[in-house]
C-alpha cells in the first residue's frame, strides 16, 4: 500500500527505488520484495533509466501500469467514504 | 583453546573484510549472488547494485545493503539445482534431530538435571545455524556445496565412526580431525578457479558439512555398535549416578556430539576462511 501510493503521487513519473525507500520510509528488505511481487502481479512496470548522471551507476525506475493505475484509483475511490466521514465527525 | 581460537579467528576475518571493503560483507555478498544468480533474480540484484552504487552515505549504503542481500536471499531461486541444494540440508538437519530425539526418549536418564535443557537450547540453535550457513553458501555457488558436501561426507563419517570406537586420546584426534577438512576443500576448490564467492561457498558448506555429518556418524555409532567398556569410562560411570552402562554411555556421547556440534562448525569455517584468504582473494568479486 505504502509503496503504491507513493508511486500513485506522481503516476505518470518513473521513480527510483531508493526515492520510494526515502518516501515510504520502508527498509530496503521490505521494499523490494513488495517491487518483485507488483512487478510480477503486472501492477509496476521497470526500466533501466537511460541518461544516467556523469559518474554515476545506471538505475532502476519504477512506474504504475495501466492495471496499477486502476487499482491505485480504486483503492483511493474506496478509502474516500472514510475520509469524509472523518472530516465530517471533526466538524 | 580451539574454541576460543575459532571464534578470534572468524572475528577478524569479518573485522577484517569490512576494513578492507568500502562495500562491506552484505554488498560483497549481494555481489557474488548476482554473478550466480540468472533470470529475473539477476536482474533484481542488479537493480539493488545500482541503487546502492548510488547512495553516498556509507551508513545508509550498508544498511541498504543488509536489507537487500536479506530481500534477494528471500527472493526464489529460479536455480533448480539451488533450490534442490537448500532443500537438501533439511535431510542432515532432519536425522540429527531425530536421532537426538530417539536417545532422550529411550534413555530417559539423559533428560535428567538441568543440563540436558541448555544442551537442548545449544543443539537447536547450532542447528538453525547450520541451515542459514549452507543456505547462504549454497546461493553463493550452488556447485561447489555440492562437491564440498559429497567430497567431506566419507572422510568426516569417517572421522567420526573413529572418534566413538577409539580409546581416548585418539578418539580427540579423531573428533577434531574434521575441522580442518573445509581448508582442505577450499584448497582443492580454488585449485583451478581461485575466485572469492567459490572460496567462501567451500569455506560456509565445507563447516556446516563436517559438524553436521560428525554428529550423525557419531550418535549414530553410538546407538548401532556395541558399548566400548574401559577403565576410566567404568569409573565414569560409577560416579554418574546413572541406571546402568549403556545408558550413561549414550549420554556422554549425545552431549559430546552436540558440543563437536557446535566447536567443529566454528573450527571449520575458521579453517576454512583461512584457506580462502591464503588462497583466493586477489580478484574483487563482480
Amino acid at each position: 500500500m505504502a509503496v503504491l501510493d507513493a508511486i500513485a503521487a506522481r503516476p505518470a513519473s518513473w521513480h527510483h527505488g531508493y526515492e520510494l525507500l526515502l518516501s515510504t520510509r520502508l527498509k530496503s528488505g521490505s521494499m523490494y520484495p513488495i517491487l518483485i511481487r507488483l512487478c510480477a502481479q503486472g501492477l509496476l512496470e521497470s526500466a533501466w533509466e537511460d541518461d544516467a548522471p556523469p559518474g554515476r551507476p545506471t538505475r532502476h525506475l519504477y512506474r504504475l501500469t495501466g492495471a496499477g493505475k486502476e487499482l491505485v484509483a480504486s483503492m483511493q475511490s474506496s478509502r474516500l467514504p472514510t475520509i469524509r466521514l472523518r472530516a465530517q465527525g471533526a466538524t | 583453546v580451539i574454541v576460543l581460537a575459532a571464534v578470534a579467528v572468524v572475528a577478524v576475518a569479518i573485522v577484517g573484510l569490512r576494513r578492507r571493503r568500502a562495500d562491506g560483507l552484505a554488498a560483497s555478498l549481494l555481489r557474488a549472488m548476482h554473478e550466480h544468480s540468472t533470470g529475473a533474480q539477476q536482474a533484481w540484484i542488479a537493480a539493488m547494485l545500482a541503487e546502492y552504487e548510488s547512495i553516498d552515505d556509507r551508513r545508509v549504503r550498508r544498511g541498504f545493503a543488509r536489507g537487500c542481500l536479506w530481500a534477494a536471499l528471500r527472493h526464489p531461486s529460479p536455480d533448480r539445482g539451488t533450490k534442490a541444494l537448500r532443500a537438501a540440508v533439511v535431510v542432515p538437519i532432519a536425522a540429527a534431530g531425530v536421532l537426538a530425539v530417539i536417545g532422550l526418549v529411550r534413555y530417559p536418564w539423559v533428560r535428567a538435571g538441568s543440563w540436558w535443557s541448555l544442551y537442548l537450547v545449544g543443539f537447536v540453535g547450532a542447528l538453525m545455524a547450520c541451515g542459514v550457513v549452507w543456505w547462504i553458501g549454497a546461493r553463493l555457488s550452488s556447485r561447489t556445496a555440492a562437491l564440498v558436501g559429497i567430497t567431506l561426507a566419507p572422510a568426516t563419517l569417517a572421522s567420526s565412526w573413529m572418534a566413538m570406537r577409539s580409546a581416548s586420546s585418539s578418539s580427540i584426534a579423531f573428533a577434531l580431525l574434521p575441522a580442518g577438512l573445509p581448508a582442505i576443500a577450499v584448497l582443492l576448490i580454488t585449485h583451478r578457479d581461485r575466485s572469492r564467492d567459490r572460496a567462501a561457498a567451500a569455506a560456509l558448506c565445507g563447516a556446516v558439512a563436517v559438524s553436521l555429518l560428525f554428529f550423525i556418524g557419531a550418535v549414530a555409532t553410538t546407538y548401532l555398535s556395541p558399548t566400548p567398556r574401559n577403565a576410566a569410562m567404568l569409573a565414569e560411570f560409577a560416579k554418574s549416578g546413572a541406571p546402568d552402562y549403556r545408558t550413561w554411555v549414550v549420554a556422554d556421547n549425545l552431549s559430546g556430539a552436540t558440543v563437536m556440534l557446535a566447536l567443529l562448525a566454528m573450527a571449520g569455517l575458521a579453517s576454512g576462511i583461512i584457506a580462502a584468504v591464503a588462497r583466493a582473494p586477489r580478484r574483487r568479486v563482480s
